[in-house]
């Protein structure tokens, strides 16, 4: 046996114990887990994840539909997903290890408190294979002891990562790498219940695995990053299966609001990954770290732009209200 | 008379003022474009004129062409920062000349809402933007040149710098998109085939339809321009790694590259910083530009152009005279482009400063709208015709690939591919039937045809073959970098690539090695290893290694097992040898028994050894040694023993036996490894024989110097009382600085007190370095010296070597004080108050003369040449000072002097590296490795650390550049100091000139009798006897190329000649002519390895074989009173070493 096939059984074998489940099945609904996750005035709600979260603040769909579905409840909303992170932190870090992302995450934690976090990590695996899975998972807990560390009394949301789609060739085939994602999605259903973490199947809600041949309209850009039209499907998922409901109100009103937080987004990417990190916080701070006192005002800002979010919030909710 | 500097600087303590920053922007010229035209410096036969200006375009960064004759620029009025608040606002603007009479018309923003975005290219329906994080595709739907289509393609490029950002997009003749990021980036992109992850600066390849992402080449600084020559091979340019042009080709690594442990080098060592870079390739341009490579040189505002002549599988580049200059200091070309009329197009970003890694984000005299575009096109040659291509017919299209403009051949093939696959094939058939295979052209055009099936993606097998049988190398070469992304689709891709290793070109081998490692398989790596059948070179061997090391997982474990036979030993030998591993060993251990191993493969198994044995395999060593049939090896064998013992504690089991009877061996060498050897595998009982060693006055001082590392290596208070009391019996200083390093390890704190009273008593600085070093090795001893300085008195002199040493390594803590004031040195002041600042960059520019200002620069007190060069000469430690007048206020120069650490420059910043055992290591980062670090210490000497021995490693805030180094300059001195270093790279005496004159020269000092007899006995070529010790100094040229003769010590009296002496090596790669020039013949000899060169003209012809040589200039009396010297290599490949 070739030694990749062996770790791929040996993965294989671990799923088999964890979590007997057929790959192209839906997970069952964690027994303990109940229909709706709560959300309470004032939270502070982090999104953490790889490029899948990342691009959410592009289009803004998410925190719109969010907001506008916990109705009198306001919450602030921070996007800290970064394109091709894992759980380890290889993304946040710089110069150093996958460590110093996490230090880096850490940092970011302690400044926002978040009393909700939203993870999606585990896309990586699509394409590296199952036998990286025990790790993965060993690490993700330790990300979660660590968001609990910084935050007592986090409440957790873990979601599978969306499903992969087969466009025309010469754009690679998926299926492989949809199936690896179904075995993740099985493995992270259990962690998340061993977790005390809400989870959230958006493997399956986003239709599961798609069936043999090409996608007829898709929601992806390449085969795996979601258009905007794909990140509209993506919330109503996301909404549904935290089993809220979405007002239904008219565009007119919902678009300042989406437009507000795509701007509320870029003020706070500005502020939490400023480009010139090397000058302002990284080994050459001695050099231009006068600078880095810009950086903090951008607080005030997205103050700012949070309490227009309310409003515009509360606009578009009257107007869901008026039939 | 003029007073000390020092007085001129009040004390103050006021210091939170910026020095770098004048008080007012009276520096700041006019930004008329006229003025800025006026200042350009145009070579005869060129003329310039201003295509465009703000507000039609502001703060250029890159621009591309589009097939109908657009100038599509990105532009970023946010850079350096953005502020708080402020909205994403940068543009894609393109550029229109439509009535063609050279200027530019029509401004049209295609884009905005962008946030500094670094690269644009028009293509495939749209164009491909680099917007930070993200490389978006932006696209015009209904036709009214506004983007209403966004796309992102990829994300997560890394922006901790925003100067490093991605960047430099361009499309290959194949149809690929390439851009590249800088040093500091981090990027982490998801794609469809995987996650691509890439540390600092490297060059990306993108298939757009296929979202293929791969990383090509890796390392660079600042790789701001990229391109490809006639033939596919591609060429990179670098913004700060000063070597010019880079040759790129799959597995790569330049500087700087994390994780590398092998880099490749520039071509032209020396060069200033680079951004845009074009090949020529175009009639309209002079025939002997054909084929160069030209490059803005952004700071010092000229545009250089190279010559390239292939050297193996590589190249050789030369510096050709400048393509344009400019004495205006807001001249910023930073990219560059040959247009549809054949005229270059220069981006010139338009700023008085440049980076904002040295200069503030905020500072006032930061440019943030203007931006020109100007166009250089030759005087009197007949322009090119605008070519149509949109819309074309397809055989319309496939004639202009024969076209001997680039332009043209480029824009067809972008127009064949967006036709597409159906459109061409058929077409294509039909026209490379119908090539004239008589033509001289007729294996470019099969490469084009080739090169235009991978534009539309359909690879042919068939017309693959064709190309792979041309008698052009270089068409070989190039179809061979088609089959690296195509070996999959050729089913006999492994045999082709066994004829291909052994081609007789050695750059189609590169290209074969190049696809065989992409293949990433054992039999493939078999097939790689046949290379070292043929002359190998630097770029091959990197390669080959290269694959060796990254892929031993792959091939390792089957030559281990026996399943991958690689029957050569030369061949074995390299391939265990490149991974590096200990389970390569007992192979090696196998060969080396055999005998059968040529000197070099043994150092190379032994170099391993020392590496990677563990302790079984140092028990086979230790028998090796004692094996008479190996007694060849017996030295190398205990060197790797003793690297093995002393860096990774490895000990053999029996150490005790094997180490009792190698101490009594009759050999001295065995004797001196032996002593070194029982202190690092701790044999307690071989102690009496160290001690006897030690003491012995009969003990020749190998011997010694291996018992003091031994017994210092037992330790323990017995080597700490003996070392103790020989430091109080010896009268010999040299032994008394040994016994307080060796107390050091077994007594700090006595070490301290005695060196203490050693620098008391200590004559000259000379004397107390080596003890003062001693303490500078790790973090406590440092401590434990400042503590027993206290309340003591050491000489002055003493003293301020202590401090120069203390700050070039970057110890922190309170020695330099202690040794302030155990000397009685006064502190320098380093503030000036923000008048003094004013008054002195006025008395620079009134005042200073840059002739005066060299020469001091050149004393040999002020240490300057050991860390800085100027163009290819002098140090490497600190910047090339080559350009730095054209790109460093005065006020820059002037606080940098005082005060080195207040700004220090991208990659020379100090790292201070504690290894495990407590030991300091400090320097400028080389390389940073897998496995290891490699630094330049202060004094120039290369440190390697293993990975893992390092226990933490920091960057220095300080400079590497101790203060205080022009504290002993007269005020007037000084001023002539800065008032050279503002000169150097402008237009004028000090701009170092593309000639290649032999630059680092050693010139002969004062001759002892023997020395002078050592030549007069045997006559001149002697000079040239390399065993022989001549009392040699090293001496670097002038700017100007001159060698100063006054600078030489005073003619030796060296009958019949009375002759001053300079020396210079040649060193060539293969066999060739070499043609110098000399400025003065009379009087003059010159000695070219064993014999004087008869009948020396002012130009003369040398034959040289491939290697090294000796060329001795013997300046006679007989020359009068010539000032100076100066020779230049005026052709031929050979490099001055």
């Amino acid at each position: 046996m070739h030694p990749r096939d062996l770790r791929l059984a040996a993965a294989a074998l671990l799923l088999a114990t964890t979590a007997p489940l057929s790959a192209q099945e839906a997970a069952p609904a964690t027994a303990s887990q109940p229909a709706s996750f709560e959300f309470k005035s004032d939270d502070t709600i982090v999104l953490l994840g790889s490029t899948v979260i990342e691009r959410e603040q592009r289009y803004g769909h998410l925190e719109t539909s969010l907001r506008l579905a916990l109705g009198d409840k306001n919450v602030s909303i921070r996007n800290l997903g970064w394109s091709g992170d894992t759980v380890f932190g290889h993304a946040r870090s710089y110069f150093g290890p996958p460590e110093e992302g996490i230090q880096r995450l850490t940092a970011h934690l302690e400044l926002l408190k978040p009393d909700v976090v939203i993870l999606c990590y585990g896309t990586e695996l699509a394409h590296e294979g199952l036998s990286g899975l025990p790790a993965f998972l060993s690490g993700y807990r330790a990300l979660l002891d660590l968001v609990r560390e910084k935050s007592p009394g986090v409440r957790l949301i873990i979601a599978s990562p969306p499903p992969l789609e087969n466009l025309a060739p010469p754009l690679p085939d998926q299926a492989p790498a949809n199936k690896n994602l179904a075995s993740l999605r099985d493995a992270l259903a259990k962690f998340a219940g061993s977790q005390n973490a809400f989870f959230v199947d958006w493997f399956q809600a986003m239709g599961g695995a798609p069936k043999p041949g090409r996608v007829e309209k898709p929601l992806t850009e390449n085969g795996i990053h979601y258009t905007e039209a794909g990140y509209q499907k993506l919330t109503t998922k996301f909404i549904e299966a935290l089993g809220l409901k979405l007002p239904d109100a008219p565009p007119t009103a919902t678009e300042p609001l989406r437009k507000a937080v795509i701007a509320k987004d870029f003020l706070f990417f500005n502020r939490w990954r400023p480009q010139n990190e090397t000058y302002l916080f990284g080994f050459r701070k001695h050099e231009q770290g006068q600078n880095a006192k810009e950086i903090p005002m951008f607080d005030p800002l997205i103050a700012d732009a949070d309490k227009k979010l309310v409003e515009l919030k509360n606009t578009a909710l009257a107007a869901a209200k008026r039939p | 008379m003029l007073r000390p500097l020092l007085f001129v600087f009040t004390f103050t303590a006021a210091a939170a003022l910026h020095a770098a920053q004048p008080k007012t922007l009276a520096d700041i010229p006019s930004t008329d474009p006229k003025v800025e035209q006026e200042k350009f410096v145009v070579p005869e036969g060129f003329e310039i004129n201003l295509f465009a200006s703000e507000p039609m375009i502001q703060k250029p960064v890159q621009m591309n062409w589009d097939a109908q004759g657009r100038l599509w620029i990105v532009s970023s009025t946010t850079y350096p920062h953005i502020k708080p608040g402020e909205e994403a606002k940068d543009q894609i603007v393109v550029l229109e000349d439509t009535n063609h009479d050279g200027k530019a018309d029509k401004s049209t923003v295609f884009a905005e809402g962008l946030h500094i975005p670094t690269a644009v290219i028009p293509g495939d329906g749209g164009c491909y933007v680099a917007n930070s994080t993200e490389i978006l595709f932006l696209k015009d739907t209904n036709g009214d040149l506004k983007a209403d289509e966004r796309t992102i393609l990829l994300s997560g490029f890394g922006t901790e710098d925003t100067h490093h950002l991605v960047h430099t997009m361009r499309f290959g003749p194949e149809g690929l998109l390439y851009f590249l990021q800088s040093i500091y980036i981090h990027t982490h992109v998801e794609t469809p085939h995987g996650i691509r992850r890439l540390m600092g600066g490297g060059v990306w390849e993108f298939r757009p339809e296929t979202r293929k992402l791969e990383i090509i080449s890796k390392g660079l600084i600042n790789p701001w321009g990229f391109e490809f020559d006639r033939w596919g091979q591609s060429f990179a340019a670098d913004g700060a790694g000063s070597e010019g042009v880079n040759f790129i080709f799959p597995g790569s690594v330049f500087a700087t590259s994390p994780g590398a442990k092998r880099i490749l080098h520039g071509m032209t060592p020396g060069q200033p910083k680079h951004a845009g870079q074009e090949n020529v390739d175009d009639p309209y341009w002079p025939a002997d530009w054909q084929g160069s490579i030209i490059q803005n040189d952004f700071r010092g505002g000229r545009i250089n152009r190279f010559t390239l002549t292939p050297n193996g599988s590589s190249y050789l580049a030369k510096q050709e005279k400048d393509v344009l200059a400019s004495t205006h200091v807001a001249f910023r070309p930073i990219d560059l482009k040959f247009g549809p009329d054949g005229a270059l197009y220069i981006a010139d970003w338009y700023n008085p400063i440049i980076q904002h890694g040295e200069v503030d984000f905020r500072d006032p005299r930061r440019d943030h709208t203007n931006g020109r575009i100007w166009r250089l096109t030759p005087k009197g040659a007949s322009a090119p015709a605008l070519p149509a291509i949109v819309g074309k017919p397809v055989p319309e299209l496939l004639e202009m690939l024969k076209s001997p403009r680039k332009y043209v051949r480029h824009f067809a093939k972008r127009e064949l591919r967006d036709q597409g696959a159906t459109a061409v094939l058929p077409a294509l058939k039909t026209w490379i039937d119908a090539l004239d295979k008589s033509s001289p052209d007729y294996e470019h055009n099969l490469l084009e045809a080739a090169w235009t099936r991978e534009c539309v993606n359909k690879f042919s097998p068939g017309l693959w073959r064709t190309l792979w049988a041309a008698k052009d190398y270089r068409v070989r070469a190039a179809a061979l970098r088609i089959l690296s992304h195509r070996w999959r689709e050729l089913p006999d891709a492994m045999d082709v690539l066994k004829k291909a290793i052994a081609d007789e070109n050695a750059q189609v081998r590169l290209w074969a090695v190049a696809v065989l490692s992409d293949m990433r398989t054992a039999p493939a790596f078999e097939v790689a290893l046949r290379a070292l059948d043929n002359p190998m070179d630097e770029s091959l061997d990197f390669l080959l290694e290269l694959t060796g090391r990254e892929q031993a997982d792959v091939w390792m474990p089957l030559v281990n097992k026996g399943e991958l036979k690689l029957t050569n030993p030369k061949h074995l030998v390299y391939a265990l040898k490149s991974s590096g591993r200990s389970e390569a060993l007992p192979t090696l251990f196998a060969t080396l028994k055999s005998g059968k191993l040529a000197a070099e493969d043994v150092a190379a198994v032994l170099a391993v050894a020392g590496d990677a044995a563990d302790a079984v395999q140092a028990k086979e060593m230790a028998d090796m040694v004692n094996d008479p049939a190996m007694k060849d090896h017996t030295i190398g064998l205990m060197d790797a023993l003793v690297k093995a013992g002393s860096t990774r504690g490895v000990k053999p089991e029996g150490a005790k036996e094997i180490v009792t009877a190698w101490l009594s061996d009759s050999r001295i060498e065995v004797k001196h490894r032996a002593s070194i050897l029982a202190g690092s595998w701790k044999v307690e009982s071989a102690r009496a024989t160290l001690e006897a060693l030690l003491t012995d006055s009969a003990t020749i001082a190998p011997v010694k110097d291996g018992a003091l590392r031994g017994l210092t290596a037992l330790g323990g208070v017995k080597t700490r009382d003996l070392f103790d009391k020989l430091f109080t019996t010896s009268t010999d200083l040299g032994m008394k600085s040994l016994c307080i390093d060796g107390l050091t390890s077994v007594g700090p704190q006595l070490a301290a007190k005695r060196a203490v009273e050693f620098l008391a008593a200590a004559k000259t600085a000379q004397e107390a370095t080596a003890v003062l070093t001693a303490f500078l090795k790790n973090k406590q001893l440092p401590n434990q010296l400042a503590k027993e300085l206290a309340g003591k008195k050491i000489p002055e002199a003493i003293a301020i070597e202590g401090v120069r040493l203390v700050s070039q390594r970057g110890v922190q803590g309170g020695l330099i004080d202690a040794l302030r004031n155990a000397g009685g040195v006064k502190p320098m002041d380093q503030q000036l108050t923000p008048e003094a600042m004013t008054a002195l960059v006025e008395k620079v520019k009134t005042l200073g003369d840059p002739k005066r200002g060299e020469l001091v620069f050149r004393r040999q007190q002020l240490l300057c040449f050991s860390c800085h060069a100027i163009g290819d000469a002098g140090g490497v430690l600190g910047p090339n000072l080559v350009s730095i007048g054209a790109s460093a206020p005065v006020d820059y120069l002037i606080e940098s002097l005082i005060n080195p650490s207040a700004k220090i420059k991208e990659g020379y910043h100090m790292v201070l590296v504690t290894k495990k055992d407590g030991s300091i290591v400090s320097g400028g980062l080389v390389q940073d490795g897998n496995d290891e670090l490699v630094i330049r210490d202060p004094a120039n000497q290369i440190q390697k650390v293993a990975k893992s021995q390092v226990a933490s490693r920091t960057i220095s805030p300080a400079s590497m550049m101790p203060p205080g180094l022009t504290a002993s300059l007269r005020e007037d001195e000084f001023i002539d100091l800065v008032s050279f270093l503002s000169k150097l790279g402008k237009e004028g005496d000090f701009k170092i000139a593309p000639n290649k004159y032999v630059r680092t020269w050693k010139t002969m000092g004062v001759m002892e009798q023997a020395d002078i007899d050592h030549v007069r006995h045997d006559g001149l070529p002697n000079l040239n006897d390399r065993n022989y010790k001549f009392p040699w100094n090293l001496t670097i040229s002038k700017v100007n190329g001159d060698l100063p003769l006054d600078e030489l010590p005073a003619a030796a009296k060296m009958y019949p000649w009375f002759p001053k002496i300079g020396q210079f090596g040649l060193k060539l790669a293969g066999d060739g002519k070499v043609k110098l020039g000399l400025n003065e013949t009379k009087g003059v000899i010159v000695v070219l390895d064993g014999e004087e060169v008869r009948d020396l003209k002012p130009q003369f012809e040398l034959n040289l074989k491939a290697g090294s040589h000796l060329v001795s200039v013997v300046v006679t009396r007989d020359a009068g009173e010539l000032k100076a010297l100066r020779v230049e290599i005026l052709e031929g490949a050979a490099v001055v070493e």
